[in-house]
């Protein structure tokens, strides 16, 4: 535990120090992602009873998970399909702390952004817990796309389909959403943020036992390409 | 690991079997050990087998019969456990971040491998692999060649006990391709042992302690550095176009200048073979190549 937060402080520090290279393009690239946030979240309140508030929490929570889920499914280019194998780790591990320090001061900026307009701690602090749901709810989901890209290599049309399907879930008008939409990780969090549902904590939960299926997907992949012959190979 | 032994591989098959497509064995009955301070070359034409038994060694790819042992562990199960004690360059490259200098490589490796002293051990590799002057050079900037050496400090970071290395010289100019000789060398002076493929002629020559030839699947034949064996090389003459030409091993780097300053093309050790009474031949076929010219 401790190597993997070593690594993750190391690739997030070189990562940042990558973006602090120049500097104009980090914060105009901040100030793009706070504008998108708010426009996106103007257009969902008119499709939607919920208020401004309501609705950019929303946004925000999906605009991270699928940074998330995009990062942690992250295909591997063909170059570097065999090497994830070459490190002392579990494959799942690695990819997870290269998801994590890849979005951490991204997710950091646009929390604190938040935390601005929030207007209270306790809003802050509710909203927080939500961000985190959904944020390993969308891990979750993105280990379990990256097993399967291990396992059958082109699986970029899958990723898409996933993500279209999470945002038309996560925007539909919400009343009138079908019931199952609760189950459903990631939208479930939106559905609280909008104020349509109480936030059942069990159904909250749910998005922790993702992060347990796919680190088995994730798991199981990895043996079952070494098995097969055909790990790393494009 | 058993005694002084760190690779062992016993009868051991390979198989690929991907999803949707029929299977296809790319090694059989493959036996071989290596000890520590050992440098063993796998050659043998493009297909053999070379980088699939570097993959198997590694715990890349599980064994459909045999038994394989890697530092003391099955790779199968244990392939983390090998990898903190083992340097791998596989298809004679690694990929890296093209916006990372070497320094940040070099920093991520050390952290990811478990390193303790990081700053001491980057300025160290930096020096040896002669990366100071391009440690704030954007990776994708770098040269082939610089690159390559980058790849190679990359895979010494952790001070591995294994070197593993996939057609190292590919890309490496004369001064760099001495480097990584002296480095293998130095590597066996610690005790450790070094594994490498190469079509590279001259990298066999100079460096090896044992060579296994492989062949559609399976491990020719094995000698060690000294004994008397012969290589086929495929090489082109200027007028009569492709042929063949047995070379005794430990001869190989010097016909290879010889035959280069008088304008033959040689080609990769595209086929190999042993000859029981080559002497001859190889001085025929060498004599014949010099009337052609």
């Amino acid at each position: 535990m401790i190597s993997m937060i070593r690594l993750f402080l190391t690739l997030t520090k070189i990562n940042n120090r990558q973006a602090l290279r120049y500097p104009l393009q980090a914060a105009l690239r901040l100030l793009a992602s706070i504008v998108f946030l708010l426009m996106f979240a103007l257009a969902a309140r008119s499709t939607s009873k919920a208020d401004l508030a309501e609705s950019l929490l929303a946004t925000l929570i999906v605009f991270l998970s699928i940074v998330a889920l995009t990062k942690t499914a992250n295909l591997l280019e063909s170059e570097a399909r065999e090497e994830v194998f070459l490190y002392p780790y579990p494959i799942w591990k690695l990819q997870l702390v290269r998801a994590f320090s890849v979005s951490a001061l991204s997710t950091l900026g646009l929390v604190a952004v938040y935390g601005l307009l929030a207007g209270s701690w306790a809003q802050f602090g509710s909203a927080f817990l939500l961000i985190v749901f959904a944020y390993l709810g969308a891990v979750g989901l993105g280990l379990s796309l990256f097993g399967l890209h291990l396992l059958f290599v082109k699986t970029d049309f899958l990723v898409n389909v996933v993500l279209i399907g999470i945002l038309t879930l996560a925007f539909l008008p919400m009343e009138k959403a079908p019931p199952w939409v609760e189950w459903v990780p990631l939208v479930n969090v939106v559905r609280v943020a909008q104020g349509f549902s109480e936030g059942d904590l069990g159904v909250l939960i749910a998005n922790v036992g993702i992060v347990a299926l796919g680190i088995l997907v994730a798991g199981y992949a990895e043996r079952e390409v070494v098995r097969r012959g055909i790990a790393g190979l494009a | 690991m058993i005694g002084d032994r760190m690779i062992s591989v016993q009868s051991a098959g390979v198989a690929y079997r991907p999803f949707f497509h029929g299977g296809k064995i790319v090694l059989e009955e493959v036996t071989l050990k290596i000890s520590k301070s050992e440098v063993a070359v796998f050659v043998g034409p493009n297909g053999a087998g070379k980088t699939t038994l570097l993959r198997l060694i590694l715990g890349l790819i599980a064994p459909v019969q045999g038994e394989v042992r890697t530092l003391g562990f099955d790779p199968t199960l244990h392939r983390p456990a090998i990898m903190r004690r083992a340097g791998v360059l596989l298809n004679a490259k690694r990929h890296f971040e093209p916006r990372w200098t070497p320094r940040d490589v070099l920093e991520f490796g050390a952290v990811a491998y478990g390193v303790k002293r990081v700053k001491k051990r980057i300025e160290e590799l930096l020096e040896r692999f002669r990366l100071l002057e391009y440690e704030r050079t954007f990776v994708a900037a770098l040269s082939t060649g610089t690159y390559q050496r980058l790849a190679l400090a990359f895979t010494l970071v952790h001070d591995p006990e294994l070197w593993v290395l996939d057609e190292p010289t590919l890309g490496l100019d004369v001064e760099s391709r001495k480097l990584l000789l002296d480095e293998i060398q130095a590597f066996k002076r610690q005790g450790k042992a070094v594994l490498l493929t190469s079509h590279d002629p001259s990298l066999v020559n100079q460096s090896f302690d044992r060579v296994f030839f492989i062949r559609e699947g399976r491990v020719r034949e094995e000698r060690g550095h000294g004994q008397n064996h012969y290589v086929r090389l495929r090489i082109n003459a200027p007028r009569e176009g492709e042929s063949h030409l047995v070379v005794r091993l430990e001869e190989l780097g010097e016909t290879i200048g010889r035959l280069r300053q008088q304008g033959f093309e040689i080609r990769h050790l595209e086929s190999v073979s042993v000859l029981e009474k080559g002497h001859d031949q190889h001085d025929q076929v060498v004599s014949n190549a010099h009337q052609d010219q």
